[in-house]
């Protein structure tokens, strides 16, 4: 029988969940060490101020209540449940966990498979890696969720993974039935041509442009051989098929809308050559990341309805940002287009919190709305705003809580919830700490007491010192006993021709 | 050709029974039925019969018990002292491929496999570079099968699998194809693929294709009047992948490869083994639950250095980190966590410096709690069965191959005393080393018989007990000898003999009695006889200095 994927994922993650809530209840550095948190019937936060991401703005003195890992409900003055888990947030803040919509978190093995222009057949899935310790650093900071992305050596490059960080489980865990997508990339990084090695076309923009179209093109007339395939074969069963290829079949979920893009891009010039294109073949760009110079074509990217994963200030790390600003997201934003603050990096991602202050700084887009870069804008731009995004009755409780106001460099992320689960406490990892440093201190002991007693042994052996030194030989020789192909005593004849080869060997 | 008459008939046989009493003890012995007595025979895992004997007739077990019927004119060999146990098999003998030259005659070579050099499945373990020597260091640990297995690329080929005897291939072989070997590899000339994800999507694509071609050829098979599909060997050669008659051998690398590879074999309906890493502890459950017998390396991790701990001008990431401090405490429990949560598992002495050292591991993993019955089934009756050899191997019963070892008490202790091993039905004897008794040193005149006659030659033996050297001068040429061990009253003389261009080489065991000798010899002449007498205590004397 063949599984499908969905089955095998939900038996992973049932097993998993099992084997370690029953063996640990503390978090660990190491995920394959940490139990699954227990989820809460009910969950109370109190007298907080909640920023919910969702209509209802931010609520001061304000209760968020949590049923079975959904959000129930956001209120004031709402009475504790019996048997709920309460927090007390007075003097806190709660968000919504944080969503890095471009991350390279815990991918495994290479994040480029950069041999070929296109390479739609790999895919981030196959290689996240739950043992990486950035997403349990990360989740100390309130991220919650990331669209871990292929790189950007490709103009079409290999499809991401969407995950939540359940750190502990294994990767199959933590997708959560993300709609799925796809790496795009135009400019420098795909057409390579001033990386010193000329071999892999294309060397231009124009020809970045035309490996997509070509792409396309490759796709539609696989699937007209399928097609007349299909058609054929009902009356000739016999009929040999086309050849299966995994990359077309991709590119053919692109085609039909089923697979999300999101496209690495600086300049104007070629955002606007990409929505063309995709416009031509009736795809709908999900978002263009870094979109550095989006700012100049934010209303076409509006009219495309293309969200735009930026930067909140890098500037100037290459030639092609150069026209980089840092208001680049707020004038996308005053020009209706879905934007997000992204990382691109592992430690950028711990502290997404103060990047949506940077929409504050520059360009005074409202706190509320700024926010939103770091929380339901990513999700809208990956579409699970139907999941996770904003503390809105019916979504996943993920959620953060926070010291202070989120837009403060003063602020820390105290906990960290997923799914009704508490998978970050700051207290709880101050105690790990010391528990791990105690930890790893014997073991340190154990390694040198063994050390030293093998020493004592060796010295032990020197003063005993009678037997000679064994000669450096394998501790036993075999010799056969009855060899069927030796054909007995060696002969004159055999000496004969063992000297005679023995002399030209010598000879030589 | 027309039949022999009956006359005819009996002058052969009368022939062959005349060349036999001629050919001597060496030859003849082979063919004589053996009754070995011992202490007790280990049959099979947990199967033990004390005061047992084992009747061995053409390679092949014929009997054993307490009481069994003694063939005539066997030869009888009695071990008070040592127990019998089955032949142990290696469930993973790497292989590798010696490089094709890439001169321009190759690149014009026609290629009717993959185009991808990581997918060559259509070779096999046969074409790879394997020595007797490399046999005699598995054989030397109680090895008697080996499974020799391609150990790189993505499709690396097919296994084989082989008996541990001397000679050649052509000899040993038994099996080709057992299993088809897979991994994950990256391109090493930075082709396709680069990465990781990249290997695995190679690696789905393949099998969609060979399901396609497999297809695409019965198709045509019955109705040709269409374009015929493209010959491709390499896709042709995994049709008994995809029909799952023959399974992957998949290297996983780590308990995260592990995870990974479980979830690919699902995805693409294959059948398989894992080649397994020492971290499947960290992911026990989901790596049991996955179902796959796992062929696991018994290496453990050495304690990591720890030097500099306590400086604080090392950086952090420098010292060893708390993963490795604490898989260095934690690996030994492996074997006994995966056999204990009903994996089923064999083990392998793949990644050991030498092959013998998997026993010292075994026993660390019973202290940890594996049984002495799950090791000895890992490397018997475990990998009989995964690699379809049980009705041949595995256990010492009726019929199977005369595969096995005698030993002086357990097998699964730090140096486990193992004396003798059969490869069906030849003999390997190992020797202890015992503590020297004679010093050899000194100048040997030595006479060789061979056809009734005698070559007279001079071994001239240098140094001191701890560190001997010399020479044999026979026929006016001089043989440097490489090495010299004393063991007891017998000296050991290795003549390197491929130095002067004739593979092997060429050893003579000196017997000494004060100053004369008797002893033995085999090399790339045969085995010989010989007789020495010490002319003078300075092996330089009439030396041609």
């Amino acid at each position: 029988m063949k599984c499908s994927t969905p089955m095998i994922l939900g038996a992973t993650v049932l097993l998993s969940a099992l084997a370690v809530s029953a063996s640990f209840a503390q978090p660990d550095p190491q995920a394959f060490r940490s139990g699954t948190p227990e989820q809460p019937a009910v969950v109370l936060v109190q007298n907080a101020t909640v920023w919910t991401s969702g209509p209802q703005g931010i609520l001061e003195g304000a209760d968020l209540l949590v049923r079975n890992g959904k959000i129930d409900r956001v209120d004031k003055g709402l009475r504790a449940p019996r048997n709920a888990v309460v927090i007390d947030g007075t003097g806190k803040h709660v968000t919504p966990g944080l969503i890095d919509a471009h991350s390279h978190t815990a991918a495994d093995g290479g994040l480029n498979e950069g041999s070929n222009i296109i390479t739609a057949e790999v895919t981030i899935e196959d290689v996240v890696n739950h043992e990486e310790a950035n997403i349990y650093r990360e989740l100390a900071g309130g991220l919650t969720a990331a669209n871990v992305l292929h790189g950007s050596a490709n103009s079409i490059g290999g499809r991401n993974a969407v995950i939540k960080y359940r750190w502990g489980l294994s990767s199959a865990g933590m997708f959560f039935g993300a709609k799925p997508g796809i790496k795009f990339a135009l400019g420098e990084n795909p057409k390579q041509s001033n990386w010193g090695s000329a071999n892999r076309y294309p060397n231009t923009r124009s020809g970045v442009a035309n490996s997509i179209r070509s792409s396309f093109e490759e796709a539609l007339d696989y699937r007209a051989a399928q097609k007349e395939y299909a058609e054929k074969s009902k009356a000739r069963a016999d009929l040999i098929p086309p050849k299966p290829n995994h990359q077309l079949d991709v590119i053919l979920e692109i085609l039909d809308g089923k697979r999300l893009v999101h496209s690495h891009s600086y300049r104007a010039d070629e955002i606007l050559m990409l929505l063309r294109l995709c416009e031509e073949y009736g795809v709908k760009i999900a978002s263009l990341q870094h979109v550095l110079e989006g700012y100049k074509v934010a209303d076409e990217i509006a009219a495309h309805g293309a969200g735009a994963s930026t930067f909140s200030d890098w500037w100037a790390y290459k030639y092609e940002v150069r026209d980089a600003i840092p208001y680049n997201g707020a004038i996308m934003h005053d020009r209706g287009v879905v934007v997000s603050f992204n990382s691109d990096d592992a430690e950028l991602a711990r502290r997404m919190n103060l990047e949506a202050a940077k929409a504050v700084r520059y360009g005074g887009v409202d706190p509320a709305e700024a926010f939103k870069f770091v929380t339901l804008n990513p999700a809208i731009q990956l579409q699970v705003d139907d999941r996770i995004g904003s503390l809105e009755k019916g979504k996943d409780a993920d959620f953060v809580v926070w010291s202070g106001s989120p837009m403060s460099t003063a602020s820390v992320a105290e906990q960290t919830w997923v799914d009704g689960r508490k998978y970050f406490d700051r207290e709880a990892d101050l105690a790990m700490r010391e528990r791990v440093a105690a930890e790893r201190q014997s073991l340190i002991d154990e390694i040198l007491a063994e050390a030293a007693s093998e020493e004592a042994a060796e010295e032990d052996g020197e003063t005993g010192g009678d037997t000679p030194d064994t000669p450096d030989t394998p501790d036993t020789l075999d010799t056969p006993d009855a060899d069927p192909d030796s054909g007995g005593q060696a002969t004159l004849r055999d000496w004969y021709d063992f000297f005679v080869a023995v002399a030209k060997g010598q000879a030589r | 050709m027309h039949r022999p008459s009956l006359l005819a008939k009996r002058i052969l046989l009368a022939t062959a029974i005349l060349c036999a009493a001629l050919a001597g003890p060496a030859t003849a012995e082979f063919d004589l039925p053996y009754v070995i007595k011992a202490k007790s025979i280990v049959i099979a895992p947990g199967e033990v019969i004390e005061g047992a004997s084992l009747v061995v007739v053409d390679g092949v077990i014929q009997d054993v018990g307490v009481s069994v019927d003694i063939p005539k004119g066997a030869k009888i060999l009695e071990f008070e002292n040592l127990t019998i146990y089955p032949g142990l098999i290696e469930s993973y003998s790497g292989r590798s491929f010696e490089e094709k030259a890439s001169d321009d005659d190759d690149e014009d070579a026609l290629d009717l496999g993959h185009e991808n050099d990581l997918v060559q499945p259509e070779r096999d373990a046969t074409t790879a570079t394997f020595s007797e020597d490399d046999a005699k260091k598995l054989r030397n640990a109680g090895f008697t099968l080996a499974v020799g297995v391609p150990n790189k690329g993505i499709f690396r080929g097919g296994a084989i699998v082989q008996m541990l005897g001397n000679g050649t291939l052509k000899d040993n072989l038994m099996q080709v194809g057992v299993v088809q070997a897979a991994g994950l590899n990256q391109s090493t000339s930075g082709g396709y693929p680069t990465s990781l994800m990249g290997s695995m999507a190679l690696f789905r694509q393949v099998v969609a294709d060979a399901r396609w071609h497999q297809d695409a050829e019965a198709k045509y098979a019955r109705d040709s009047a269409q374009r015929k599909p493209e010959a491709n060997v390499s896709l042709a050669a995994l049709d008994g992948v995809v029909s799952k008659a023959q399974p992957l051998l998949f290297e996983t690398g780590d308990v995260t490869g592990a995870l990974r590879v479980l979830a690919l074999l699902e995805q693409t309906d294959l059948d398989g083994l894992l080649l397994g890493s020492g971290s499947e502890y960290q992911r026990l459950d989901e790596v049991v639950a996955g179902g796959r017998a796992i062929v696991l390396p018994v290496d453990f991790p050495d304690a990591p250095t720890i030097k500099g701990v306590d400086d604080a001008t090392i950086a952090d990431g420098l010292k060893p980190s708390l993963g490795e401090l604490r898989h260095w405490k934690a690996a030994a429990d492996n074997p006994a966590k995966l056999v204990g949560a009903g994996a089923t598992v064999a083990f392998t002495s793949h990644e050991l410096s030498s092959p013998g050292d998997i026993f010292p591991n075994l026993a660390k993993a019973i202290e940890r709690g594996l049984t002495q019955e799950q090791a000895l089934a890992g490397l018997t009756t475990v990998p009989a069965k995964l690699y379809g050899l049980d009705k041949i191997a595995g256990t010492i019963a009726k019929g199977k191959m005369a595969n096995f070892l005698l030993a002086e008490g357990d097998l699964f202790v730090e140096k486990p005393k193992i004396q003798e091993i059969w490869v069906a039905g030849s003999r390997y004897e190992l020797e202890e080393i015992k503590p020297p008794e004679v010093d050899p040193v000194g100048k040997w005149t030595i006479k060789v018989s061979a056809d009734g006659q005698t070559i007279e030659g001079v071994v001239r033996i240098r140094g001191t007990i701890e560190s001997l050297s010399g020479s044999l001068e026979v026929m006016g040429m001089t043989l440097p000898i490489s090495d010299v061990t004393v063991s007891g009253k017998t000296a050991i003389l290795t003549v390197d003999t491929a130095a002067v261009g004739m593979p092997g080489e060429m050893t003579l065991r000196m017997n000494i009695d004060s100053d004369s000798a008797t002893g033995s010899g085999d090399g790339p002449m045969g085995a010989f006889s010989f007789t020495a007498k010490r002319s003078s205590s300075n092996p330089d004397r009439g030396a041609d200095r």
